[in-house]
């Protein structure tokens, strides 16, 4: 309990130091945390003696030891002075190409390491390393006891996947427990959860970064997204924004998701909308369930009371709490080969305020193994209706050489030939401007954590007059790798990810601009940055511009 | 000498009348004619010069230039020599023999005839999938491809020119001992010139970086569109030598194969489909067995798959395909009508167009798919691309274009102007040729990505020859170098090439062909270095 708010000022607990101080009052502790002391590991091996008490009385004091400068810093000299052995055989493994900071000679010993760029080394003779300097220089440093010290970037993964691994591994980073010290932690939707919760007190150094935002959620819960939409239209139109207006009832320019109502709560508009159009078709899909699961199609508004009436039965009620979102089927999908498909496109956020995305080029579509067809008989072959390759691998035409998954390139090889440049063209551009407006609705509600980033998932379905709609955006899009192209695929956004939302000297750093150089973005290609208005994004404005101008044309 | 020219062109002009008359288009067109010539467009007084400017207004007279021209590209060699050289003959003989056999020892025994009837219920199901023919189940596990590649590339390298004695007693090894032209690379550089010209051309830009590729494009999207609206093919022919737009390609490709479809097409594809409803054949398992071998495992092609069934299953109805036998030097299998006597009139061809599948046959049709959503409109370019290239591409014979002068235009290349993986692939035994037969068999369909593959054939189209196709395959191997002398056999060498994926095939041959004799470097794809100096001859064109 106590120790509990102690976290919450701010105090990381070791388990070093639990070891070590077995009777330690949380109250001592507290003092000392008050003062904004942190302890890592490595302060106790420099003052053992040091009792919590004379702790606490010292900070007390505003007494401040000049070498406590930053927790990390610390923990960075014990490292050193702990393993002094060790490190002094790592140096002489370096090799050509290693990354390493050279200390700066004239500073004062206890300066840390951490704020210096690294240096690539290229070439060792003895204890005479060459590196060449960011600048481009090429300067060749004695090596002595303590001058370059090779930074060992920890992470921590959830997920044990290969592509993961393996990607880590490649930039030599070490695996750590989420326990001990990470930089890096790739962690699913609840260890996040937890992670950001008030009951954790966890606080995130400037070295370290998380690959979920703390309420993603707005975004990536089917209800949330639509709820998050809808307020963001009606505020623009309040503000008279042109992007807001309204033709027929409906928006010239945001009209991307599919009608689309919260059940149980908005029953009563879902029925006036039905009313309008009873021939149409609707799917029903569980707010908190993904692949797939707990989708079913309706046609006739019996059925949804049927389904209504039988959740509430007496013997199930845990069915009931369960919301659900029902939207418009979308029952004229544009079809290539008779087959019904959906576009996952991977879209990566660095922050949300100012707004910095990037669209991954390798996106794939993934294509039902069966012929779409709408016949009633039909609505509840899940094979026809659902893309989601979690569904469709049971079923027994699913191949597993191709995963049924063809490239968004291949894609848009055949759209252009078939249909043409201007409406792929326009097709293409319009999928940017749904997802630029999707987050552009949560960028204010988004906590934008400077340590965090995000790749989501986007399920996009294309109707055949070439109209793309937004169906869902995933917070984890999944990582496992079906085919052989599918690993090459996944292989590269793990890959492109962390050269994007790492600075060039690729540790994580909090307090970094998050502006990648363009060789950084590999196969992502900037969606949107609000904060660095070049010349770039200017033309793309024009290009968003002249969209609205055509559009308006129509 | 001119009056010998004269002559010939006018008996080409006879022939070409006479032909014409037999020609599916002629009833139409004459119809038109004559309703022309009723028009008061064309005046009495004035007869020929009025009618010209009319037809000419109308439309009727590119259609008629068309026509001609299409008549004149199927019609290049003489039809009356099939193959001059006696021993090519022989083989190909020997190897339409083994085909046959093998097909007639695999109906004996799995037990089933060649060809019958379709009962009514069987009709049925067969018309109730057509558009879903990958859910047509039937067991196909007995059989098994009739030739692939590989098998048809061992015929090949067993061929023995009766003149050629080899000093060491081996051969085998390669196809030099052939006597046959192929050009050389400084011919081939004067042949694509536009290529060497380095000029701008489509499938430059390689992820989209060249700014100024924007521009390229657009120019071409113009130029494009205005050849299309001229309808002229020897116009088309031309602009494809420099790319085609990917919005344009699929009419420029229907319009310079004169594959354009209309209702009478329409018409002619819907006989073929009645044909297949009508008798089953053996042949249908062997192509639905080749299209689940290759395109459906395909990540590329595997959307295509239904169209594909449709398009193969017709095509080996179609009998118009048999004219390519005019001027091919193979011969179409022929059946006995079971429990008739051996006689002309009871000899079918089997299948009813002549082609046996072989294991990949179906790549062939492949990227049309990425062109055409109409499986009419995919159908006729397919065919019209097949009986003007693809046929010669398994079949043994002399012929410029044929598989035998690719392999040795091939080998020829990498002997001269590779010669360090040249001497390597002799030290480790490996015939180059295993390497690139496969590409050069399906000419790289289902090797590159699908793009890349369009815009090799638009180069094949537009220079009307398929040389090119050899000429990427050396360069791909050369741009490999490094990779394949490190390591050292076969399965080594096939896997450092398995992967095509970065090729991009414009860039690679335009670098080629333009650093060749440019800057005397005779390493294919080595950057210019333009500081050694000129080749000794010193005529280097355009450098």
């Amino acid at each position: 309990m106590a120790l509990c708010r102690a976290r919450r000022k701010g105090l990381r607990v070791s388990t070093d130091w639990l070891q070590r101080f077995p009777p330690l009052t949380p109250i001592a502790l507290r003092g000392a945390w008050w003062k904004g002391l942190r302890v890592g590991s490595g302060w106790l091996r420099w003052f053992p003696p040091l009792t919590p008490i004379a702790l606490c009385g010292s900070w007390w004091k505003g007494l401040r030891h000049p070498e406590v400068v930053k927790e990390r810093d610390l923990i960075e000299k014990t490292k050193k002075s702990d393993a002094n052995q060790r490190r002094r055989a790592q140096e002489k493994q370096l090799h050509p190409g290693d990354l390493v900071l050279m200390k700066h000679q004239k500073r004062n010993k206890f300066t840390t390491n951490f704020g210096d760029t690294p240096m690539k080394v290229i070439s060792k003779v003895g204890n005479l390393v060459t590196v060449k300097e960011p600048h481009g220089n090429i300067v060749k440093r004695r090596l002595s006891n303590n001058t370059p010290s090779k930074i060992k970037v920890t992470f921590c993964s959830d997920l044990e996947k290969s592509v993961l691994t393996n990607n880590f591994e490649k930039r030599g980073w070490q695996q750590v427990t989420p326990e001990e010290d990470w930089n890096f932690y790739w962690a699913g939707i609840q260890t996040c959860r937890t992670l950001f919760s008030l009951d954790s007190g966890y606080r995130m150094g400037d070295h370290q970064t998380i690959n979920h935002f703390p309420n993603h959620y707005e975004l990536t819960r089917k209800d949330l997204l639509v709820k998050n939409i809808k307020r963001y239209r009606k505020e623009l139109e309040r503000e008279g924004n042109p992007l807001g207006q309204k033709q027929n009832g409906k928006y010239v320019y945001l009209d991307f998701i599919p009608v689309t109502f919260v059940l149980p709560a908005d029953y009563n508009m879902f029925v006036e909308e039905y009313r309008k159009n009873p021939q149409s078709t609707w799917i029903m899909k569980p707010v908190g369930k993904s692949q797939g699961a707990g989708i079913f199609l309706i046609n006739k508004l019996s059925k949804l009371k049927r389904w209504s009436r039988e959740s509430k039965a007496p013997f199930n009620p845990s069915i009931v709490k369960e919301t659900y979102v029902i939207s418009r089927y979308i029952d004229n999908p544009l079809l290539i080969g008779g087959k019904k498909f959906d576009m996952r496109l991977y879209v990566l956020v660095t922050t949300f305020r100012p707004l910095k995305a990037y669209l991954f080029k390798l996106g794939f579509c993934r294509f039902c193994t069966v012929k779409y067809d709408t016949s009633i008989q039909e609505l509840d072959n899940i094979f026809v209706h659902l893309t989601n390759v979690s569904v469709q691998r049971h079923g027994g035409d699913y191949n597993s050489l191709h995963g049924g998954k063809l490239s968004v390139d291949n894609l848009r090889l055949y759209l252009e030939s078939t249909r043409g440049k201007p409406v792929t063209d326009k097709l293409f551009e319009t999928i940017s401007w749904l997802i630029i407006h999707s987050l552009k609705s949560v960028s204010y509600i988004m906590a934008n954590d400077k340590h965090c980033f995000e790749c989501y998932g986007y399920d996009i379905i294309i109707d055949n007059n070439l109209k793309p709609w937004l169906i869902e955006v995933n917070a984890s899009p999944s990582l496992t790798s079906t085919t052989v192209n599918d690993r090459i695929l996944k292989n590269k956004l793990v890959d492109n990810i962390l050269s994007v939302v790492l600075p060039s000297s690729g540790i994580p750093d909090a307090k970094w601009s998050k502006t990648p150089s363009t060789e950084a973005l590999g196969n992502f290609e900037l969606l949107i940055d609000d904060e660095n208005v070049n010349s770039d994004s200017k033309s793309k404005n024009k290009n968003i511009k002249s969209r609205q101008k055509s559009l308006r044309k129509k | 000498m001119a009056e010998v020219k004269d002559m010939s062109i006018h008996l080409t002009a006879e022939r070409l009348t006479t032909e014409l008359k037999d020609m599916d288009i002629y009833k139409g067109f004459y119809e038109n004619l004559q309703r022309l010539v009723a028009t008061s467009k064309v005046k009495e007084t004035d007869f020929k010069e009025t009618l010209i400017d009319a037809m000419k207004q109308t439309g009727l007279e590119t259609e008629l230039r068309n026509t001609v021209y299409h008549w004149l590209r199927s019609h290049k060699n003489p039809s009356n020599v099939k193959e001059p050289l006696v021993y090519l003959r022989k083989a190909q003989a020997q190897w339409e023999k083994r085909i046959n056999k093998s097909l007639n020892s695999m109906a004996a025994e799995i037990k089933v005839n060649l060809s019958q009837l379709r009962t009514p219920e069987e009709k049925q199901e067969m018309m109730d999938k057509w558009n879903e023919l990958s859910v047509y189940d039937i067991d196909l596990s007995q059989y098994r491809p009739v030739y692939a590649p590989k098998d048809f590339l061992e015929v090949l390298l067993w061929i023995r020119s009766p003149n050629y004695k080899p000093i060491d007693g081996l051969l085998s090894w390669e196809f030099i001992h052939l006597p046959m032209k192929v050009k050389t690379l400084r011919e081939l550089k004067k042949f694509y010139k536009e290529l060497s010209r380095g000029e701008a051309m489509m499938g430059m830009d390689i992820n989209g970086e060249n700014p100024h590729y924007q521009h390229t494009y657009n120019e071409r999207a113009l130029l494009g569109e205005r050849v299309l609206a001229c309808r002229h093919a020897p116009v088309t022919q031309e602009y494809l030598k420099k790319g085609a737009p990917r919005s344009l390609r699929a009419r420029l490709w229907a319009q310079v194969l004169g594959a354009e479809t209309g209702p009478q097409e329409e018409k002619y594809f819907q006989g073929l489909k009645a044909l297949v409803m009508q008798y089953n054949l053996m042949t249908d398992k062997l192509i639905i067995k080749d299209v689940q071998l290759t395109a459906s495992n395909d990540h590329q092609y595997f959307v295509f798959e239904d169209v594909l069934y449709q398009v193969m299953l017709c095509f080996s109805r179609d009998t118009a395909v048999l004219d390519v036998f005019q001027h091919s030097c193979a011969t179409p299998i022929h059946g006995i009508l079971k429990g008739k006597t051996p006689v002309l009139e009871n000899t079918v061809i089997y299948p009813p167009n002549g082609i046996t599948p072989y294991h990949g046959f179906t790549m062939y049709a492949t990227p049309f798919c990425y062109l055409y959503d109409d499986p009419i409109q995919l159908y006729f370019v397919f065919r019209a691309f097949y009986m003007r290239y693809w046929f010669r591409l398994h079949e043994v014979s002399s012929h410029p274009q044929g598989v035998l002068s690719m392999c040795l235009l091939f080998e020829r290349l990498l002997h001269k102007h590779e010669p360090e993986l040249w001497v390597h692939f002799k030290k480790h035994s490996v015939q180059p040729i295993r390497l690139a037969f496969k590409w050069i068999m399906r000419t790289f369909s289902g090797h590159l990505p699908p793009e890349q593959v369009l815009y090799l054939w638009d180069l094949i189209l537009g220079y009307d020859s398929m040389e090119v196709v050899p000429l990427l395959a050396v360069n791909i191997l050369s741009i490999r170098r490094e990779n394949l002398l490190s390591v050292t056999s076969l399965q080594n060498f096939e896997s450092v090439l398995a992967d095509l994926s970065s090729i991009h095939v414009i860039p690679l041959l335009q670098m080629c062909l333009v650093n060749y004799e440019s800057d005397a470097n005779l390493s294919l794809s080595c950057a210019p270095t333009g500081r050694q100096p000129k080749s000794k001859d010193g005529n280097s064109p355009k450098s």
